[in-house]
């Protein structure tokens, strides 16, 4: 389970449709988290970001 | 796990907020605008109305009784901190009382946006439960209770869970550099 991550993935849309979806199995990143709970969401009408610059 | 589930974030949507990612360029998460902070941040203590002994979650827990309030006047020392009101020497004018009238703090995390807290860089960041299904937040990330209870009780502080919520837009950017799914 070390190597293994339970990937939480929320998958969001701004309408009722919202789900999230949970993706076990995935290589954790590096020296990160083994817990990763991650928020999609579609909207973009009210957001002005630009692409990240990691 | 593992099954689709809906949540709700702020009800103007997102912006850049301050967390474990590099600053990003565009629109910053900001006190009182509504939006929810986008970025990857660490969850802190789990809340709740229930007393800590009926309660098994790995995370720590603080009970959200009558005298805890998150401040979210930036001109306070205590701005963005949970604080039991009873405690401290009050030097706001604004704060959220964390043991509401409703239901929508019965169970909550707290998400480690701006800490340490820069004046008007937005406070009081949570999940917690959905005021009804579909409805928006101030800048939370909101969900069912059952589905929130589920999430709570799989966080583990050994894990060090983090969040990640950003636009679809920029999730490839995300997926890359951290090797998420599609």
């Amino acid at each position: 389970m070390d190597k293994f991550v339970l990937l939480l993935i929320l998958h969001l849309t701004v309408a009722c449709n919202k789900q999230i979806v949970l993706y076990p199995g995935q290589k954790p990143p590096a020296d990160w988290t083994s817990q990763l709970v991650v928020v999609r969401s579609p909207d973009r009408g009210q957001y002005a970001g630009q692409p990240p610059a990691l | 796990m593992g099954r689709p589930v809906a949540v709700t974030v702020g009800r103007s949507g997102l912006a850049w907020g301050s967390g474990e990612h590099q600053p990003q360029a565009g629109l910053q998460k900001r006190e009182g605008d509504g939006k929810s902070p986008a970025g990857i941040y660490s969850f802190g203590q789990i809340f709740g109305y229930a007393p800590p002994a009926e309660v098994s979650f790995k995370m720590p827990y603080l009970h959200a009784d009558e005298t805890l309030e998150c401040v979210d006047d930036s001109k306070s020392f205590y701005y963005n901190r949970l604080i039991n009101s009873k405690l401290v020497k009050k030097d706001w004018s604004s704060s959220e009382q964390m043991r509401r009238p409703d239901h929508q703090y019965r169970w909550g995390v707290v998400v480690n946006h701006n800490t340490p807290a820069v004046a008007q860089g937005g406070s009081c960041i949570f999940l917690h439960i959905w005021k009804e299904p579909g409805a928006p937040t101030s800048g939370c990330t909101a969900m069912s209770e059952p589905d929130l209870l589920e999430l709570l009780h799989w966080l583990d502080p050994a894990k060090f869970p983090q969040l990640l919520q950003v636009t679809e837009a920029d999730y490839p950017a995300f997926r890359k550099k951290y090797s998420l799914p599609e």
